[in-house]
């Protein structure tokens, strides 16, 4: 066993990792307030209201509106917790639990310092790092060695990365982010539906791949300023894939290979639930389908944001879509990129055997061994 | 040879047990013993415990988040890759860890 080796693990994947185990933590955060904003939303539009935000609905005469003005405080407080739960787990995935309260207070004070998803990005980064030199750096006495994780780390943690992050990072972090929200906010007509087609396209292209994920992630990163356009195009194309080509071969089940008939039906299943990944069996036995799911995934996204839908919330399943602004045109929209891609699929798929692939879609990384 | 592994992907409802799935599959079809501890968004399930760890003669630790109480494996030779590797390259990835130990 001489030939194990020791490779050190990239810092690009340690990164990606880490913010990916950030955005995991978020998520419960985000779909618990963006749905309960959601429910408070369509329920006092019921009512005829649109801004049950608005204090003067806490002292409605209705019972119901007050309860949906609450239902909107409740979700508000769930969202108030993105930023530092995103910046507390980016943190703990590079330097575990020591790292998770300065990465989190770090991550609050992004928040107040009104630099967005960008500065609690900084903030678990900064977070993390520290507390990781922090922690190999300080040699303590036997005697004393509980002082470290208990006290030393904690305060010293917190107190460099609210440092660096009020008086260094701050200010600049805080003009970008709101130039980048500007820019994406004034997007408009055009700009808007490319920028739509653009995330729903990539979406579609590899179904749960680093090109769709790179595509979420910075949507769902987004949806943490306060920008909706990238998340609503994202969440759409997620499903149009599976969901297009599972109907596909309930329709038109002979034009397709007996396995494919029953991964098609769990492909149906999955993109209703928004699950991406059902339509790989179809890319696996033939590539050529990617472009129609690039093509239905871009149109269904572009569609939907063209027509003004807005959906607030990491969900893609159908148990998201009433939350919804504008759930019809939405809906919609994944129909359309659906058809597209169950009739689109039949060019490729002709009821002819088709040869198995000879290599897998992606050639496999080498897989190392280490201790 | 036992195999300990952990699945964990970022949403942690679909990858995840995908990934679980294939390792057992692919492990069982190659006669080895593998034990997959789930990471996903209700927590850890089927945990891999001390004693097995103390028996197990090697890790693959498929996740594209961090792993928790990743400690656990620091003594034990192991293969980092991504969730999806197992579902896509399954083969090729048994393939490394056995070459390694014939």
């Amino acid at each position: 066993m001489s030939k194990f080796k020791s490779e050190k693990k990239s810092i690009g994947i340690e990164l990606k990792n880490a913010i990916m185990t950030g955005v995991s933590y978020m998520l419960p955060f985000i779909i618990a307030g963006a749905v309960l904003m959601g429910i408070a939303r369509i329920g006092a539009s019921m009512y005829g209201i649109d801004n049950i935000w608005d204090a003067a609905h806490g002292e409605s005469a209705n019972t119901f509106v007050r309860l949906f003005h609450d239902f909107d405080g409740f979700g508000g407080l769930a969202l108030s917790f993105m930023l530092p739960v995103v910046a507390g787990y980016i943190a703990f995935a590079i330097a575990n639990r020591p790292a998770l309260a300065p990465g989190m207070i770090g991550g609050l004070l992004a928040s107040n310092l009104g630099t967005g998803f960008l500065g609690a990005l900084v903030a678990g980064l900064l977070a993390g790092y520290i507390v990781k030199y922090l922690a190999a750096k300080i040699k303590l006495p036997k005697a004393l060695a509980s002082a470290g994780p208990i006290f030393l780390i904690p305060v010293g943690g917190t107190l460099l990365v609210c440092v660096i992050m009020m008086y260094l990072v701050g200010g600049p972090l805080s003009s970008l982010n709101s130039g980048l929200e500007n820019w994406l906010l004034a997007m408009s007509g055009t700009n808007k539906i490319v920028l739509a087609a653009v995330i729903g396209g990539m979406v579609g292209f590899d179904l749960g791949g680093p090109v769709n994920k790179a595509a979420v992630t910075t949507a769902m990163a987004l949806l943490a300023s306060g920008i909706y356009d990238p998340n609503t195009a994202a969440q759409v194309a997620i499903i149009i894939p599976p969901i297009g080509l599972g109907i596909a071969t309930l329709i038109w089940k002979n034009r397709f290979p007996e396995s494919l008939q029953e991964a098609g039906k769990a492909s149906t299943l999955m993109g209703f639930i928004g699950v991406s990944e059902g339509a790989i069996p179809f890319a696996i036995a033939n590539p050529k389908v990617i472009i129609v799911n690039v093509i239905g995934s871009a149109t269904g996204a572009a569609m939907a944001v063209g027509l003004g839908a807005v959906n607030k919330a990491p969900i893609s399943g159908f148990y998201g879509w009433l939350a919804v602004d504008g759930w019809f045109v939405y809906v919609i929209s994944i129909a359309v990129g659906s058809a597209i891609i169950a009739l689109g699929s039949l060019l490729f798929f002709t009821g002819e055997a088709i040869k198995a692939p000879e290599k897998p879609v992606s050639a496999a990384p080498k897989f190392a061994l280490k201790r | 040879m036992f195999i300990v592994c952990i699945a964990a992907c970022p949403t942690g409802v679909a990858h995840t047990f995908m990934a679980a799935e294939a390792l057992e599959v692919k492990g069982k079809a190659l006669g080895l013993e593998v034990k997959v501890e789930t990471q996903g968004s209700m927590g850890a399930d089927n945990i891999i415990t001390a004693e097995d760890l103390a028996r197990a003669d090697a890790a693959i630790l498929a996740a594209d988040v961090a792993v928790n109480d990743v400690e656990r494996f620091a003594d034990i030779p192991k293969i980092e890759c991504s969730v999806a590797d197992p579902i896509k390259h399954g083969d090729e990835l048994f393939e490394a860890l056995i070459k390694e130990f014939n």
